[in-house]
């Protein structure tokens, strides 16, 4: 992917030639979704544009990826109706670890993005053509420049170059940073091959681009283990001043260590200046439309997307407040039916159009994954003998 | 041997119960520490807060082993049945008390046992672990004791490997892989082995029966169904995963909109340690289902989901159990054929008569079927499992003439 993606609408993004009816979303006019003002919807507003918008995409995929079709028949989902926030469909979102889900012919395949998963579990394969591909890393772009400004800063990659190399087979991480590193210039990735720092490398950085602007981009555990500890352990500080440090990937190989937000913040400080640490919640299955947490902590649903929280076993839709499965919805898929998805996290809703940062929309925490059953399958007898 | 535990009895060594003579077939010092079982099962608190200890507890007491032991002697009378010696026993993650019927079947035949138990730890199993381990460290119970050993051990082949090239025979209670897993280690040549692979168990509902049932009699209906299916969360290979109706359209749906409601009603009551990760579950497995099969994803949200099937069939892959119920109907029971591959394992019933399953097994003579019994006893353990009469099984005969 080019740094000219960046651009709201990019070559892949034009109209299908095939699009259907009146009901189209706006991937029949790209622009229309990302240039909702990300952060500024009311909330009447925005969910009037959101039913409009989600209910069209559930059509769009009705009519283009059968199994999703089948599924909602299943169900007895009547198509034709004005769905709301909390009555549209939704997948589980495993099933995409399950089955390949498409909405668009073989030959418009762009690439297919897979997670790596959970251990012994089959990765999600996410299908994308140009066009959700484009709309992807455009809503990334416009999320990230309301934290990083709209100008390029040189860019701290706290990986390895190795995990981008390979370009047909993206992992989520390389997909991540490779989303990301569009937002940056002059990268310069902080660990070596092995996973060591290379201490080196981030001084000069620091040295190079010392009292102006940076970015620096990583996935939790790793900015934790090999970046913050690392420098802890070799007694050394760096000047990263004036940076920006973006970080994804979930808090639960911290939580097992009881390191939180407010320790990571802490401790990132000491050994690099004054960095502005901003998490994100965001998954393959939802590329693009990610949650990015703001000064107070509260992780933030952009204009085209939203959360909601739902009772595991009832699947109802539970009030502001209350603990349960978080569902994510997204304007941006159009290639896969995924722009309503259960998740496998909990979260809560804290609140609406009132966080004290002055963000509008939808503000929320994560508390991590639901706690998996113990496998209780004949097949857990000898688990030594298994293959 | 990586994480091998030697659980119970303490101080048990494997070469020393390789050395160990087996006692009698059918003796009486097994009968009385299954009975001291019984009393221990029934007098622990711990056990009592588990249904499937108290059944266990149940089934070991004298009053219900002696008859079957005295018909087996009955019937055997002129037989010379002995112990084969050393079995193992690889128990199961899914039914924690699988372990002990496997281990006292073959005691009481007089076999020495190693039981390798499942990793996966559980208050029932410990709660049995630990009525097990008081009643073996008593001075009563020595020669008992000195003729088991009750391990635990992870992901190592090489342990399964040495416990099964000294054992006489080897009982496998599991999945399909560790079937195949386990088989691929070798037995000495005499040795003999039981399997118990993955099986699938259904529920045949005749319509007419449930549509005559007074309302009284839907709630006791209902708890057994409920029992049958989330006494263990839907993962015992004896729990009924496909509810099959046989009878009118009409009948049918009059008694599936009376059943129902009283099964989820029921489960309320029955079904323990369902959390969100099996609600989640079974909306993937249901949703799997659609996208390969013409079904109706019934509406609710309880603890019961269901599935409509237009074709009845076998979806056993397509299932993960924790309340999820594939449904159907069919109209006559012949029609039950084509599904009973030998896969299927219970058919809890109601509504039929033995005379009429047994004309259709032998007319029909279908591949599958283990059981067949009526509902609400899909989980009674029974000497006689997947087809094996397990008394006759751990013992071997000798063919004396004069």
């Amino acid at each position: 992917m080019s740094a000219d993606t960046l651009a709201p609408s990019g070559p892949g993004a034009a109209p299908s030639a095939a699009a259907p009816s009146a009901a189209a979303p706006s991937v029949a006019a790209p622009g229309a979704v990302l240039d909702w003002p990300v952060y500024e919807l009311a909330h009447a507003d925005k969910r009037m544009r959101l039913e409009a918008e989600l209910g069209a995409l559930t059509r769009w995929h009705v009519e283009r990826c059968e199994a999703y079709a089948r599924v909602l028949q299943a169900r007895g989902v009547a198509i034709g109706e004005q769905f709301t926030l909390e009555s549209l469909p939704w997948l589980p979102v495993r099933l995409f670890k399950h089955r390949l889900l498409s909405s668009v012919q073989q030959d418009q395949v762009f690439k297919v993005l897979t997670s790596s998963g959970t251990t012994g579990q089959s990765p999600s394969r996410i299908v994308l053509d140009r066009t959700t591909a484009t709309r992807q890393t455009t809503a990334l772009a416009r999320i990230m420049q309301r934290f990083v400004g709209a100008a390029r800063r040189p860019m701290l990659i706290i990986d390895h170059p190795g995990v981008i190399k390979d370009r047909q087979s993206f992992s989520a991480r390389g997909a991540g940073i490779l989303g990301l590193a569009n937002l940056g210039r002059e990268h310069v990735y902080a660990l070596n091959e092995d996973m060591s720092l290379n201490l080196d490398a981030v001084q000069s950085f620091c040295a190079q681009h010392a009292g102006k602007p940076k970015l620096l981009f990583g996935f939790t555990f790793m900015v934790w283990q090999h970046f913050v500890l690392a420098l802890e352990a070799a007694g050394r500080r760096v000047d990263l001043n004036d940076a920006v440090l973006i970080h994804s990937g979930g808090w639960k190989k911290l939580q097992d260590i009881a390191v939180d937000a407010v320790q990571f913040q802490a401790r990132v400080s000491q050994v690099a200046g004054a960095v502005q640490v901003h998490n994100f919640y965001g998954m393959v299955e939802q590329t693009g439309s990610v949650f990015v947490s703001c000064e107070h902590g509260h992780l933030h649903a952009p204009a085209f997307a939203d959360v909601l929280v739902r009772d595991a076993q009832t699947g109802r839709a539970l009030p502001f407040g209350q603990r349960g499965v978080l569902q994510v919805l997204s304007c941006l898929p159009t290639s896969y039916p995924g722009h309503s998805l259960l998740t496998e996290d909990l979260g809560t809703v804290l609140g609406e159009d009132d966080c004290p940062c002055g963000r509008l929309g939808r503000y929320f925490q994560v508390h991590g994954r639901v706690p998996q059953a113990e496998l209780r399958g004949c097949s857990d007898t000898q688990p030594g003998a298994a293959p | 041997m990586n994480d091998f535990r030697w659980m119970l009895p303490a101080g048990q060594r494997i070469d020393a119960l390789a050395a160990c003579a087996n006692l009698p077939t059918w003796g009486a010092l097994q009968m009385d520490f299954a009975s001291a079982l019984s009393r221990a099962l029934m007098a622990s608190p711990a056990a009592r807060r588990h249904p499937e200890l108290m059944a266990l507890g149940y089934w070991l007491r004298p009053g219900h082993l002696q008859p079957m032991i005295e018909r087996l002697r009955q019937t055997h009378a002129d037989a010379a049945l002995l112990p084969r010696g050393l079995v193992l026993h690889l128990a199961p993650g899914n039914v924690d008390t699988i372990f002990v019927y496997s281990w006292m079947l073959s005691l009481l035949c007089g076999n020495r046992s190693v039981v390798r138990l499942s990793s996966r730890e559980s208050t029932g199993t410990q709660a049995l672990l630990d009525v097990l381990g008081a009643l073996l460290a008593h001075p009563d119970w020595q020669a008992i004791a000195q003729r088991v050993a009750f391990v635990r051990y992870d992901r190592d082949e090489v342990t399964t490997a040495r416990l099964s090239a000294q054992c006489d025979m080897r009982v496998i209670w599991g999945g399909d892989t560790t079937v195949r897993a386990v088989r691929a280690l070798p037995l000495p040549p005499h040795a003999t082995e039981l399997c118990f692979p993955d099986k699938f168990s259904l529920t045949l509902l005749r319509a007419s029966a449930v549509c005559a049932l007074e309302t009284a009699a839907m709630a006791p209906l209902a708890r057994s169904l409920a029992n049958d299916a989330f006494t263990f969360g839907q993962q015992a290979c004896s729990s009924p995963r496909l509810v099959l109706w046989q009878g009118e359209v009409a009948d049918t749906e009059v008694a599936r909109a009376k059943l129902w409601p009283a099964v989820e009603a029921a489960a309320q009551g029955t079904a323990h340690g369902l959390g969100d990760a099996e609600h989640l579950n079974k909306d993937v497995y249901a949703d799997l289902l659609a996208m390969d099969a013409d079904v109706r994803i019934e509406p609710g949200h309880g603890l019961v989901r269901r599935v409509w099937l237009h074709q009845p069939a076998v979806h056993a892959e397509l299932h993960c159990g924790g309340g999820l119920f594939h449904e159907s109907r069919i109209d006559m029971l012949p029609d039950l054929l084509p599904l009973m591959s030998r896969r299927i394992q219970t058919v809890s019933h109601l509504g039929f008569g033995r005379d009429e399953l047994l004309a259709f097994v032998r007319e029909a003579l279908p591949q599958g079927i283990d059981r067949m019994v009526p509902i609400g006893q899909a989980l009674d353990f029974a000497p006689v499992w997947d087809g094996v009469n397990l008394w006759l099984a751990f013992t071997r005969e000798i063919d004396i003439r004069a």
